[in-house]
Order: C-alpha cells, then sequence, then structure tokens
C-alpha cells in the first residue's frame, strides 16, 4: 500500500517498462475495465447502446464546460485525499478527515465573517486559521494514542461524529435570526477567493474579445478559481517531502515497518503526531478553499454530502497513498460524476450509473487485491489444521512486521 | 530404498534463477544435509518441495510415486514435515496440545486430552525426544520448541523431515541433543534434509551431502569420504581463507558503562545487577545461553526498556532518560536479533534500507534535501563492501536469502563507524565466506578504535572475537574473564550457572585428568 520510490527504481529504464506493463495489467486498471463491461451489460439490458453512452459520459465530462468541472471537483477530491496520504503513508490510518475538513471549514468563515474585509492578507488569515484549527483536530487522536492507547484508526472516526455536531451547533450560533436555511452568513465579496482570471479584469476582458465563447481556455480561466492551484502546489509539495526531506522519509520508514523504525532512532510517536497535524491541517486548508472559493458560507450538511472526505479514502487506496495516484484517482473519480449528470442531461438515465460505476471500481479493485488473500488466508488455515500451526491474523489494510506472505525467510 | 528423488528442478524470479535444475535424491533412514553459501537456493529448494513454492519446472517423486504440490497440505499428505527457524506455537496451550492441535484425537468434535497427552508422551519416547509434555511451552527453551516442532511432524507421519537452518538458534549443548534426535530418527527409518551453513555439523551428523553454488548442484558426496575443505572449495569454487586478525592495540576510554543495571521484563526480573565496561578498540563477548537476559540488557542499552535501578554511560554521557535516536548521536549502533522484525522493512528496497540512519547527515541531506542520487550510492557502496547478493539496490530487502537480508542489516550499522556497536548474533544465518568477511569488519573496526558487546549464542564466536567475556546466567554475569583464560567446558560451566571459583577448580580437575579441550 505505500508507495516506495527510490532514484534507483526511477533511473532502470527496465524497471520503468516492466511499471508500465504493471500498471496495465494490474489491478486498478483491470478493475475498471471489469466495471464498464459489466455496467455495459446493464445498459444493453435496459435497451441502451453502451458504446453511445460511454462516449456521452466521456463527452460531458472531457470537453468543453464538463471538463472544467471536473477539474474544479477535483479540487475538494484530490486535495483531501493529499491531506490523508501524509498519515497514511506512516502507517497511520487518520479516518477523521470528515472532521477536519469540516472543522476548517468552519474555522475560515468564522474568521472570513469576523475581519473586516482586506483582501488577499484576509483571504490569507482564513485559510490559515483553517489550517490551525484541522491541524489542532487531526492531531487529537494521535495525542489519545500516544498517551492512553486507544487506536487512531477508532478514534479518529468517532471525532468525525463530534466535529458535526459540533460544527453543527456553531452554525446555528451564527445563523443570522431571518434566514431560512441553516446557514453561516454569506462572507464579504472581499474575502472571496477568485477565479484564475476573472472575466471583470483587464486580462479577463481581454480574453474575452479574444476567444471564443466556448474556448476550454476561457471557460477554465473562469470557471477555476485559484484553489486549483493551490492544489497543484501542494501535490508537488507532498512529491518533494515524501522524496526529499528527512521528515517524509522517516514517516515511509515507520510505515513500513514501525518496530524497525524505534530501532533505528525514529521517534515514532513523533511521527505520528506530525503526519496528522499535516493531515489535518491540510485537510482544514481544503475546508477553507471550499467555503472561501466556492460556497461563500457554510450550510449545514453541506460538506457532508458531498462525500468528499469519505471517497479521499478510496481514492488514496486506490492510488495506493502516491500524490500522483491520488491525483489520477481523484480526477477519475470526479470524471465519472460530471459525466453522470451529462448522461441524466442526455439519455435521461439517473447519474447513479457514474456512482454504481465507480462502486463497482472499488468492489473489484478490493476483490482484486482481496481473492490472494482470502485464498492465501484459507491455505494458510488449511495448513494450520493440518500441521497445527498458528494462523497469524493480519489485517490486509495495515501490514505487520509479521506478515511473512510478502517477505520470505531465510 | 528411495525416499525422495527431485529432478530438474527450477525456479526463476526476475532477474535471479534460485533453483537452474536442481536434482536429488535422498534415501529411506537418510540424513542428507544441503549446503550452500547464501542465496544458493536451498530454501527455495525446501519450499518448492513443500509446496509453499510452485516450481517452474521438474518433478517430485515421493516413496516412488511422481507427485506435484499445490500446497503444503499436499505435501504433509505425502509424508512430509518441514521445520522453520521461526516456530509457530501457542504459547498458552501445553506441549501436547500444540503437537495434536488441528488434528486431535478425540470423537464428535470434542478434544480428548488425556489421549493427546498419552500419545504425544509416547511418540516422544519413541524417537528419543525429551519434552515436558504437560507444560505450557510459554516459558521452554528454543531447543525444547524445536523438538516440539519435530514431533508435530511426526505425529503427522511425516516420513521425510525438514530441516532449515535448525541449529540457527541453538546453543552448543542444544545442537548435540538435536543431532541425537535426528539419529534416533534415521534409525526409524526416517529420511532428514538438513540445512546448515556449518561443515562440522555436516560432518558430525549427514550421510550424505548436496552442496549447491548459485541454484545449480556442484557436488554430492559421501560425508564418510570427503572433508569439510572440500566441500567448501565446491561451496565457493575456491579456498575459503581465514584472515588474520589484526594486531591488538591497548584500550582506550571506556565507551560503553553499564553499572549496576537491573530491567524488568513483565513483572520479571530479566537483567539482574550487571555491571561491566566495553572500551574504545575492544570487544567484550557476552556467553549465555539464549534467554539469560541478553536481549534485555540490549534492549536496554538500546533505550527500549526502562531500567529499575542502575544507569548506563555511553562515550561519557549518562543515557538515563535517553530514547534511541539521541543514544545514537551519542555513537552508540546495533545490530539486532531479529532481521526481519526490527531489522529492516522487508518492503522496502535497499536504498531505503541502507540509507536508514544515514539520512539526517551530509551527505545524504544536504541543505535539508535528501540526495536520492547519493543514497542510491550510498547502498551500492555497502553492498559492494559487504558482498551482499542482490540484483540491485531497488529491490525489496524482504525477497533476499536470509543471509543476504542480515549482511544488509550488518552493513547498515557497521557502516557508521560509530564508537559503539552492540551486535547481536551477527553472522546467525550466514554462509562462512559471510562470517569470515563479517569477523574481518569487526575486527577492522575495533582496529579502528570501535567498541563492541557481542552478543552471540556461538561459543566459537565469542572466544575468536572477544578481548573479555562477560558470562551471563538468569539475568547476572557470572563473570568476566580475559578470553585468553578462557576456554569452552569454562565457559560451559559457566553457562549452566556454577560460580566462577567452582567452574575454575572443576575444570582444572578434569584438565588434569584428561587432556584439555580448548
Ligand atoms: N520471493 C522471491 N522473490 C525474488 N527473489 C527471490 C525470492 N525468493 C528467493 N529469491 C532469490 O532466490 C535466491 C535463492 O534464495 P534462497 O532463499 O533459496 O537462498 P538460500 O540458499 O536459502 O540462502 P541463505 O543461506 O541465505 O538462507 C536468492 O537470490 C533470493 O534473492
Ligand atoms: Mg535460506
Amino acid at each position: 500500500m505505500t508507495a516506495v520510490t527510490t532514484a534507483a527504481r526511477r533511473r532502470d529504464p527496465a524497471v520503468l517498462g516492466r511499471r508500465v506493463l504493471a500498471a496495465l495489467t494490474g489491478t486498478v486498471t483491470v478493475s475498471i475495465l471489469g466495471a464498464l463491461v459489466a455496467v455495459g451489460v446493464l445498459l444493453v439490458a435496459i435497451g441502451q447502446n453502451p458504446f453511445a453512452v460511454y462516449g456521452t459520459l466521456l463527452e460531458g465530462s472531457l470537453t468543453g464546460r464538463g471538463l472544467v468541472t471536473t477539474l474544479q471537483r477535483s479540487v475538494p477530491l484530490v486535495g483531501l485525499s493529499i491531506a490523508l496520504i501524509y498519515s497514511f503513508r506512516a502507517g497511520v490510518f487518520n479516518l477523521g478527515g470528515q472532521g477536519q475538513f469540516l472543522v476548517g471549514g468552519l474555522a475560515s468563515v468564522v474568521t472570513a465573517l469576523a475581519l473586516p474585509g482586506t483582501g488577499v492578507l484576509g483571504i490569507l488569515a482564513a485559510c490559515a486559521a483553517g489550517v490551525v484549527a484541522g491541524a489542532a483536530w487531526g492531531t487529537v487522536p494521535g495525542v489519545i494514542q500516544v498517551t492512553l492507547g486507544p487506536p487512531v484508526l477508532v478514534t479518529s472516526l468517532l471525532l468525525n461524529y463530534i466535529g458535526i455536531a459540533g460544527v453543527s451547533y456553531v452554525i446555528s450560533l451564527l445563523k443570522p435570526p431571518s434566514a431560512s436555511d441553516q446557514a453561516t452568513p454569506t462572507i464579504s465579496e472581499d474575502l472571496q477567493i477568485s477565479a484564475l482570471v476573472p472575466a471583470r479584469s483587464p486580462l479577463g476582458e481581454a480574453m474575452g474579445q479574444a476567444l471564443e465563447r466556448n474556448d476550454v481556455l476561457l471557460l477554465a480561466a473562469r470557471g477555476l478559481n485559484w484553489s486549483f492551484v493551490v492544489v497543484i502546489l501542494l501535490v508537488i509539495a507532498t512529491i518533494l517531502f515524501n522524496r526529499r526531506t528527512a521528515t517524509g522519509f522517516e514517516a515511509g520508514v515507520t510505515g513500513l515497518n514501525g518496530a524497525f523504525a524505534r530501532n533505528v532512532g525514529i521517534r515514532s510517536s513523533r511521527v505520528v503526531l506530525t503526519s496528522l497535524a499535516i493531515s489535518g491541517g491540510l485537510a482544514g486548508l481544503i475546508g477553507a478553499l471550499v467555503v472561501l472559493g466556492t460556497n461563500f458560507r457554510l450550510l449545514d450538511g453541506q460538506f457532508e454530502a458531498t462525500g468528499y472526505a469519505m471517497t479521499a479514502i478510496l481514492v488514496v487506496l486506490l492510488g495506493r497513498s502516491s500524490p500522483i495516484g491520488a491525483v489520477l484517482a481523484g480526477f477519475f473519480f470526479s470524471m465519472l460524476q460530471v459525466g453522470g449528470e451529462e448522461l441524466n442531461r442526455t439519455f435521461a438515465l439517473s447519474p447513479a450509473i457514474a456512482s454504481i460505476i465507480q462502486a463497482l471500481v472499488i468492489f473489484l479493485v478490493v476483490l482484486r487485491l482481496g481473492i490472494p488473500y482470502v485464498t492465501q488466508r484459507l491455505r494458510r488455515r488449511a495448513e494450520a489444521a493440518a500441521t497445527g500451526e498458528r494462523i497469524e491474523e493480519v489485517p490486509d489494510a495495515a501490514p505487520t512486521p509479521r506478515d511473512t506472505t510478502t517477505v520470505k525467510e531465510g | 530404498m528411495r525416499a525422495l528423488e527431485l529432478s530438474g528442478i527450477t525456479k526463476r524470479y526476475p532477474k535471479v534463477v534460485a533453483n537452474g535444475g536442481i536434482s536429488l535424491a535422498v534415501e529411506q533412514g537418510e540424513i542428507h544435509a544441503l549446503i550452500g553459501e547464501n542465496g544458493a537456493g536451498k530454501s527455495t529448494l525446501v519450499s518448492i518441495l513443500y509446496g509453499f513454492v510452485q516450481p517452474d519446472e521438474g518433478t517430485i517423486v515421493v516413496g516412488g510415486e511422481r507427485r506435484s504440490f499445490k500446497d503444503p497440505t499436499d505435501a504433509i499428505a505425502a509424508g512430509l514435515g518441514m521445520v522453520f527457524q521461526n516456530f509457530n506455537l501457542f504459547p498458552e496451550l501445553t506441549v501436547a496440545e500444540n503437537v495434536v492441535f488441528g488434528a486431535e484425537p478425540g470423537r464428535l468434535g470434542l478434544v480428548d486430552r488425556r489421549a493427546a497427552a498419552a500419545e504425544v508422551g509416547d511418540l516422544a519416547e519413541r524417537y528419543g525426544l525429551q519434552v515436558p509434555v504437560g507444560e505450557r511451552v510459554e516459558h521452554l527453551p528454543v531447543g525444547v520448541l524445536q523438538r516440539v516442532e519435530i514431533l508435530k511432524s511426526l505425529y503427522r507421519d511425516a516420513r521425510i523431515l525438514i530441516l532449515d537452518e535448525p541449529t540457527g538458534v541453538l546453543t552448543p549443548q542444544e545442537s548435540e541433543g538435536l543431532f541425537e534426535v535426528m539419529r534416533s530418527l534415521r534409525a526409524a527409518g526416517k529420511s532428514i534434509i538438513f540445512i546448515t551453513h556449518k561443515l562440522d555439523e555436516v560432518m558430525a551428523v549427514a550421510d550424505r551431502v548436496t552442496v549447491l553454488r548459485d541454484g545449480r548442484v556442484t557436488a554430492s558426496l559421501v560425508t564418510a569420504e570427503t572433508s569439510p575443505r572440500e566441500i567448501s572449495r565446491h561451496m565457493t569454487g575456491r579456498d575459503v581463507e581465514l584472515s588474520q586478525r589484526l594486531a591488538r592495540s591497548a584500550p582506550g576510554a571506556p565507551v560503553l558503562e553499564v553499572e549496576g543495571v537491573t530491567v524488568e521484563v513483565d513483572g520479571r526480573t530479566a537483567v539482574d545487577d550487571v555491571s561491566l565496561s566495553v572500551r574504545a578498540g575492544e570487544i567484550v563477548g557476552i556467553a549465555g545461553v539464549a534467554g539469560n537476559g541478553q536481549d534485555a540488557l540490549a534492549a536496554a542499552i538500546g533505550g527500549h526498556h526502562p531500567l529499575r535501578s542502575g544507569r548506563i554511560r555511553i562515550a561519557g554521557t549518562d543515557v538515563d532518560g535517553a530514547d534511541n535516536r539521541r543514544r545514537r548521536d551519542l555513537g552508540f549502533t546495533h545490530i539486532p536479533e531479529d532481521r526481519h522484525v526490527t531489522g529492516s522493512a522487508p518492503l522496502g528496497d535497499a536504498v531505503l534500507n541502507l540509507a536508514v540512519g544515514y539520512h539526517r547527515r551530509s551527505p545524504l541531506r544536504e541543505r535539508g534535501l535528501l540526495q536520492p542520487k547519493r543514497m542510491v550510492e550510498h547502498a551500492e557502496r555497502l553492498i559492494r563492501r559487504f558482498g551482499v547478493r542482490i540484483a540491485g539496490p531497488a529491490v525489496a530487502v524482504g525477497t533476499l536469502s536470509g543471509g543476504n537480508l542480515q549482511k544488509i542489516v550488518v552493513a547498515r550499522e557497521l557502516g557508521h563507524d560509530a564508537p559503539l556497536l552492540v551486535a547481536e548474533q551477527p553472522t546467525r544465518g550466514v554462509d562462512i565466506g559471510a562470517i569470515e568477511s563479517i569477523h574481518g569488519e569487526l575486527d577492522e573496526y575495533r582496529a579502528r578504535g570501535g567498541a563492541v558487546l557481542l552478543v552471540s549464542s556461538e561459543l566459537s564466536e565469542v572466544l575468536n572475537l572477544s578481548d573479555r567475556i562477560a558470562v551471563m546466567f538468569e539475568g547476572r554475569v557470572m563473570a568476566v574473564i580475559p578470553s585468553a583464560e578462557a576456554t569452552v567446558p569454562l565457559l560451559g560451566l559457566m553457562m549452566a550457572g556454577v560460580p566462577y571459583e567452582t567452574a575454575l577448580a572443576e575444570e582444572a580437575a578434569s584438565a588434569a585428568e584428561g587432556g584439555t579441550a580448548r
């Protein structure tokens, strides 16, 4: 699950070739094809031409306005996945993305409402508030694990519910009495993250004159906001962090084998706390970006409804904790959603089609990863029955050092 | 009668041919040794035989019948049994329960405990395997655990027993006991395949020996008609030269000082008021039967166990409360006992496994950034210097043969050239050539002024390398003696708990009777 890439591996052309081949025949590619075939059969059964449907799905999500929408949706999804990578890669199973995302969003909206309109500085302050709140919230399960013992896996998940309820309550306090929605007031326009090239700016006007109305470039410049750039920078920073910093290296070693890490002078509790702080901080930042760039207020239940935080866990698993993997998987899932909506418009098909494909891909990936695991377990069990060996239960998600399934004895 | 015949067994992995057409015949009632350098393909061959690994080519004939094993269950059904180095026993069950587990006698799904104990007792007696049938295995010594494992196979009617490096974890006495068991099994008509790196063991117990090199058979010899020298020539293709130890200079200042240290592990006193010191340019060996507190002492020095009382100083600094990282900063390095669990990240590649610990300093880190290219070069350098057999630095170390993984661990820790090295079983599982080279490295390290605390269950290793020897028994240090005064019988007595003076007197008495053994 954890990607261990080193310069040596990247340098070697034979290794590169094998990796390309492995990617083409790998679990993910095969699962995606499998899902498409399965849904294709379904479509034929209800009297649709699967090729036409898939064609529309692609066209609707990868061209023109659709492409811009796909990219825009990828922003929070990829961003949250990147956030989670910091903990998953260190072997810390942080399931608290939801709460961290939400708390970050709330902190930024509160800050933005409290601040006088001060443009970019104000936006930065609101983002910083999101980071700090998310980091603080995210670190709590780590502190609990390090001092008391209960694992992050459990506490981080439970903390989500506390977060959701708490944020709901704060929203009810902030809600203007006259408003009908359960939502905070809208933040001042001055503090909203602007489009890459706002239509009313001189450059925007020049572009508007030079380009056709439906030119993707124009659509992207106006339709995407600066969060897009922030997430791209985050991806690059994460790659650098993992490959080029001592902290990132130590996190990777800890994720591979915690007992080994402790034995070679890596402070494992510090790794747990740092990775959770970064994870939470970045999730909080994404919360801030969504509030400041897209929603402009916090509507009760809106963040949960998007499902971004939970989907992000799947994206990280599908992308094997690698930043590039998260970009690809995150983009793919967004593409399915946007394409699904297009199907609804063109064929009057339910947008649930997209969700079905998405669910099937995940299902098949898990199945493909799971089948060898299960057969192996069964084999071990049969053998244990035969030889009286003890079966060591190894949870799939957390390979322990004792996991001899991938390790040979000498 | 022929018990087993393997022919043309081939197994290829990416970049390595682990077995390249191996043929091997084992007679009934024969002890057949399998020997070869690290990575020669011994474990792969027996894994194929036991159904763990599927061969690419080749046939297996057991008792005259051609077989192919999908998994170990098939192999067991065909009368094979295997004892691994890592035991798989339930600590909370008794010996008898462990032996019958999964094949319990009884009716209607109820286990007949009494029948089980009786059956196991009979079985043990028949083959001269002494085990406390009714005792829980929790605190039994490894030698006994191994006998329990052998009983498990015998209980399932194994006719061919595979032992992969069984003596690696045993004391010399325990090994001798194992050989007795092997001989009585042979007398009962069982066949045994026995993997080892030790030529004297081959000579002592095996009828035939098959030598592997680079996945091929280079010789199959009758032990009575050959010599260790001939075997080792077939293993390496050359004569192994024993390197000369470097001249010893006077040791310098103390680098490790342990004073009155007591450590408790799980409520039991594991280390009991131990005091010793290791000076720069000195190797102090700890002799003792495994489980007499050596591992707890090493863990305490590494900062993994709090001290009940006493103090430890590394390079003159009291390390009370300091964690492993801080101790490493002071110059502590450590070859741990278990290369898989604490010595490496098996899923990580050699670059990662060799860079750990160097990654915070120049040249691997410059201006706050890791230098991937230098990390690769660093790995390549250590791989070359320690002769690790690996296809390239990007290979996951978990796929290496046992001995080669051990070399990775040794290379990483010795490569630091830090003032202090705690080496636990540094040559466990490595071949003779590699033992020589690791010993040579330790010797040079000492000559450069390094201080080594050497923990080894291999008495010859302790005697060969140490300047002074501390004997541990039940958590206490019985005595620290200069290695010039140490003999195998003297150490043996003290390792069994005989106090120094008594042991000295006894040894003198027996030396007066007959020739001394040194
Ligand atoms: N699962 C695997 N994947 C890749 N290579 C492997 C795998 N298993 C074994 N090898 C390679 O096959 C070769 C033979 O390994 P094997 O474990 O059989 O050696 P060995 O003779 O038992 O050595 P040792 O004495 O060190 O235990 C080695 O080069 C090893 O790296
Ligand atoms: Mg081996």
